[in-house]
């Protein structure tokens, strides 16, 4: 009986041993697949360094600090440049460098922000860096305070910038402006706790999420604690428990808002030692995770990517000397790593920065000591996430272009990772899911919408693509544009004229052409046209002009000045020609190759009207009311042939287009050739009226107001009788032989004019 | 006889194996949740680092009156010495000093025992002693800096006096390696200067200072490697240890001797 009952209480005992076991620690990684250090190198220019911190946006890395204990600097390269080119001094950060530290911060815009101490003067300063790239004034964004050290500047996704700093033995303290900086809200405290010294974390997340965080004492320990920015001010909790101390956090939010919080334990060894970090859970918990064990150096640094992948740098010496650790977290994958840089020494004050363009990238800055002062070291690691997705390049990176065939342009994918297959997009917007979906290829032509191809305003429009791939339904989370001005069509006006109503030029030497200097624009007696081309706002400017006599024809190219082209041309086809409609094109392109037909019409009428003598209609000649030296001359049923104008007019049987007309105080046998002065005047629509014969219509052309003094000198005009000489035009100026003759008398009553009253 | 014997084993090793699963569950009991928390990661292999082995022998000096001798092996060791930052840092981040199994340790600063370059000093002694010679045998694990201090005068220390030897391990860049200097109020001036050698990192290592009159004399592992003639000598002072607040430095067997 007793061996049963010792055997029982052996095996309850031996149970109960087995449930207490600790289970074996698994380790994620014994390797670190994929993780890699790019680059590390010591940061020229950056002698007595202190606190050096980092960011990147876009294809750059930013890295600020103090340096000579002079100023404070700001350095740029590259995201995988092998190092830095000469700083900008920013100001002046004198005394000791431990408090004269600077912070870096970037806009969602692309500007970058640093903040920084000059400690002699106890003064924070504020700069920015806008997207092109132009520094703006120092701001000083707190001076009042009587030891402010350690400052950090974030910016908030609503433009807000935030700066916060530490006084010893006080709360943390932070201002914001919401204007670049001219102006600050008053200081104001991050709850009640002192802080204590270790570096404060700060930093921005979407929709106006602001998050800070810092070390101070609780009971017996040094605790992690954030604030969280509740729109007026932010709300502290305590991230650690209660029972060791810990210090030297940062903060960062996620794409989703999520937020984190890294932070290390004081002790070298234990369970208390080590890298931790946590994600703020709904009910405002933070459930932590040990990443490392042993003893860190220095602050810790969790930083999210824009994509949300997670960064850890931290400094530790597993072999025996500090080293920069590098932790990574995708989205999608397992935390991998540590890796280490390249460099082993005495370092200090690491700060990462994670960030993604063509990959994954942590940028780190770092205090290497060598003996006498510090220096900014950096090291440059990349994460193994796999990208997907890549930007459009419109026509090859042009900044202008026109539209080609079916109204597209050309769009490329030069960089794209991945295998997408699928592809939407849209203009000016990004695309939704009204947006269908389309075939992808690394080069393909997308349309442009007619309201961009028929703008006027020459302004960019910006082309939004998002790409997937539809068996493994990876989809680029950010869209990716480019930006191209459109010029979709030539914008010029274009005119042809009878050039014989143009008297400048090569057209005085056409002077001798028989007929008359004028007619309608669209015919010609001559093969010749007359032809103005000017430019009406075309975007890209107006690049060659031509004619044929085919929209696609180019049989004489002319030259196109800043005014444009006018001046006379020949007919196209000339050794084809012949009377009647002559197809005429005139074809410009602009600068973008973009091509313009205008179509005309010519009407080539070499054969002069024909007067009938023997019944040539009436004439009447009566005094204009306005004056005797006017005279209205009246034609009815003139009968004026042509073998190629017929006017479109009520008479159906009118076939001038106007008259040529000359007076003389004499009469004279041969108007023509007896140096009289023509005019030509265009005479105007016929006009239908009951004939005196029953059941006709004749038709009355008026010429009113014709002036007897037209064509005379002053002395000439005088009182009595005036010959009016008449010929009649077809459109292309050419003149009927045959002539009519009429008498007027005149008085010389100058024509009355009459003016409306001024009243001053 | 036999069957009571046997019983009588069986139970013996039953019952230990009860109170050893007993312990086991007690043990077990969680002392905080990190300790649970095992780490998600590890870092490679690294080969191991040389272990400290045992400080370097001393020799009797023949001729010498011992004024003060130290081999901080208990925890109040550092009662009777003065710690001091000799530069201008804030409250909570003074260099700490500690007693670290039968050493004196530089542990960074602050109770978040952050690293800094600082210079700072451990300081013991008459401010009345006059010529002397003080000697520590150190082992560096990472600072890089070690030193020794002597006739130490004042009140405030960004602004004391006192004699100062310092050297930097090997690896680093920084020249010269070795300097031996007068500092006033404050303002340090250079009495002698090495190029190099520094010293060598994980290793034991002596130095010795001598002050006699004007006359200064260092010494390191036995070997003279500095000398100087100050024509207008500190009077009398502390004698002490010197280093920057980075850590990872240990210094043991110190001693004040007078000729």
């Amino acid at each position: 009986m007793l061996r049963k009952i010792i055997i029982a209480l052996g095996s309850l005992a031996m149970l109960a041993a087995t449930l207490a076991a600790p289970t074996v620690p698994q380790a994620l990684a014994q390797t670190s697949p994929g993780l890699k250090l790019i680059t590390d190198f010591r940061v020229t220019h950056s002698s007595d360094d202190k606190y050096p911190h980092v960011v990147a946006f876009g294809n750059e890395v930013y890295a600020s600090g103090n340096a000579d204990q002079s100023s404070a600097f700001v350095w740029s390269k590259a995201v995988t440049a092998t190092g830095f080119p000469s700083p900008t001094e920013l100001g002046a950060a004198g005394g000791k460098p431990d408090y004269s530290s600077t912070s870096i911060a970037r806009g969602l815009d692309g500007s970058i922000y640093v903040a920084w101490v000059n400690q002699p003067s106890r003064t924070i300063y504020l700069r920015q860096r806008n997207p092109a790239g132009t520094w703006g004034a120092a701001r000083i964004v707190d001076r009042d305070s009587s030891f402010p050290v350690t400052p950090e500047v974030s910016v908030s996704s609503t433009g807000q910038i935030f700066v916060a700093w530490r006084i010893p033995d006080s709360p943390i303290y932070y201002r914001r402006s919401s204007d670049g900086g001219v102006t600050w809200t008053p200081t104001v405290g991050v709850g009640d706790k002192n802080a204590f010294a270790s570096l404060i974390g700060l930093a921005a997340g979407p929709n106006g999420a602001m998050g800070v965080t810092f070390t101070a004492g609780e009971g017996d320990n040094l605790q992690i604690f954030v604030g969280l920015w509740d729109g007026t001010s932010f709300a502290v909790e305590r991230a650690t428990n209660l029972g060791a101390d810990y210090a030297d956090s940062t903060i960062s939010f996620g794409p989703t808002g999520k937020v984190y919080v890294a932070w290390r334990g004081v002790a070298d060894s234990g369970g208390n030692a080590g890298v931790f970090y946590a994600e703020r859970d709904a009910a405002g918990g933070w459930p932590r995770s040990r990443l490392v064990g042993g003893k860190i150096h220095g602050a810790v640094t969790i930083s999210a990517d824009e994509m949300g992948n997670l960064h850890f740098t931290w400094i530790a010496q597993p072999s025996g000397a500090n080293v920069v650790n590098y932790a990574f977290y995708p989205v999608n994958g397992d935390l991998t790593g540590p890796i280490t840089s390249g460099y082993s020494g005495v370092i200090f004050n690491a700060r990462g920065f994670g960030h993604v363009s063509n990959n994954a990238y942590n940028h780190v800055v770092a205090e290497e000591f060598t003996g006498t002062t510090p220096q900014m070291r950096y090291s440059l690691f990349q994460g193994h996430m796999t990208i997907f997705g890549g930007s459009p390049v419109i026509e090859n990176g042009a900044p202008r272009t026109g539209v080609g065939t079916g109204s597209t342009v050309q769009v490329s994918f030069p960089n794209v990772a991945g295998t997408p297959d699928q592809l939407r997009y849209a203009w000016n917007r990004a695309p939704t899911d009204a947006d269908a979906w389309q075939t992808y290829s690394t080069t393909m032509r997308l349309a442009v919408p007619t309201s961009i191809i028929s703008s006027t305003t020459c302004t960019d429009s910006v082309l939004y693509t998002q790409l997937r791939n539809t068996t493994t339904s990876q989809m680029e989370t950010t869209v990716q544009s480019d930006t191209i001005q459109i010029d979709g069509m030539v914008s010029a006006g274009v005119q042809i004229d009878n050039l014989f109503n143009h008297t400048t030029g090569s057209v005085a030497e056409l002077s001798n052409v028989q007929g008359a200097p004028g007619g309608d624009a669209a015919y010609t007696r001559v093969p010749l046209v007359y032809l103005a081309v000017r430019p009406q706002g075309d975007c890209s400017g107006l690049a060659t002009l031509s004619i044929g006599s085919t929209p696609t024809t180019v049989e004489n190219s002319y030259a196109l000045t800043a005014t444009g082209f006018q001046g006379v041309v020949p007919l196209p086809n000339l050794m084809n020609l012949t009377p009647g409609k002559v197809p005429f094109y005139v074809r410009v392109t602009d600068g973008v190759g973009n091509v313009q037909a205008y179509p005309f019409d010519v009407i080539l009428d070499e054969d002069k009207p024909v007067l009938d003598l023997l019944n040539p209609g009436t004439l009447t000649v009566t005094d204009s009311p306005s004056g005797d030296v006017l005279q209205n001359l009246t034609f009815t049923n003139l009968k004026v042939t042509d073998g190629t104008y017929v006017a479109s007019d009520p008479d159906p049987n009118r076939h001038f287009w106007g008259l040529w007309i000359a007076n003389s105080r004499d009469a004279v046998n041969n108007p023509v050739s007896a140096g009289l002065k023509w005019t030509v005047v265009k005479a105007p629509a016929s006009v239908a009226v009951p004939s005196t014969a029953a059941g006709g219509i004749d038709y009355t052309v008026t010429i009113k107001n014709w002036s007897l003094a037209t064509g005379l000198t002053r002395a000439q005009m005088t009182p009595g009788d005036y010959f009016i000489y008449i010929r009649f035009l077809d459109a292309a100026g050419n003149p009927t032989d045959a002539y009519l003759e009429t008498l007027a008398s005149s008085q010389m009553n100058l024509a009355k004019t009459y003016l409306p009253l001024t009243v001053r | 006889m036999r069957r009571y014997r046997t019983s009588a084993i069986v139970s013996v090793i039953v019952g230990t194996l009860i109170l050893g699963a007993l312990a086991l569950v007690v043990w077990q009991v969680p002392q905080g949740v990190a300790q649970e928390q095992q780490p998600l990661l590890q870092y490679p292999a690294y080969p191991p680092t040389p272990t400290m082995g045992l400080n370097p022998t001393q020799a009797p000096a023949l001729s010498s009156v011992p004024l003060a001798q130290a081999n901080f092996d208990t925890p109040d060791a550092l009662n009777s010495w003065i710690l001091v930052d000799l530069e201008t840092v804030l409250a909570d981040s003074r260099a700490n000093w500690v007693i670290t199994n039968g050493r004196l340790e530089q542990d960074e600063t602050g109770r978040a025992k952050n690293p800094s370059i600082q210079e700072t000093a451990a300081l013991t002694g008459s401010p009345a002693w006059t010529d002397y010679t003080v000697q520590v045998s150190f082992y560096d694990e990472m600072n890089g800096t070690a030193g020794l201090i002597a006739r130490y005068q004042g009140a405030e220390p960004t602004t004391a006096s006192y004699y100062r030897y310092r050297i930097l391990k090997n690896t680093y860049e920084a020249r010269p390696k070795q300097v031996l200097e007068k500092v006033e109020n404050g303002v340090a001036t250079t009495l002698v200067a090495v190029d190099a050698p520094g010293f060598t990192e994980r290793t034991w290592n002596v130095v010795a200072l001598t002050v006699v009159g004007g006359q200064l004399t260092v010494r390191l592992n036995g070997q003279v490697v500095a000398e100087s003639v100050d024509a207008a000598p500190l009077a009398a002072g502390q004698a002490g240890i010197y280093t920057r607040a980075i850590g990872g430095i240990f210094f043991d067997d110190f001693s004040v001797v007078a000729p």
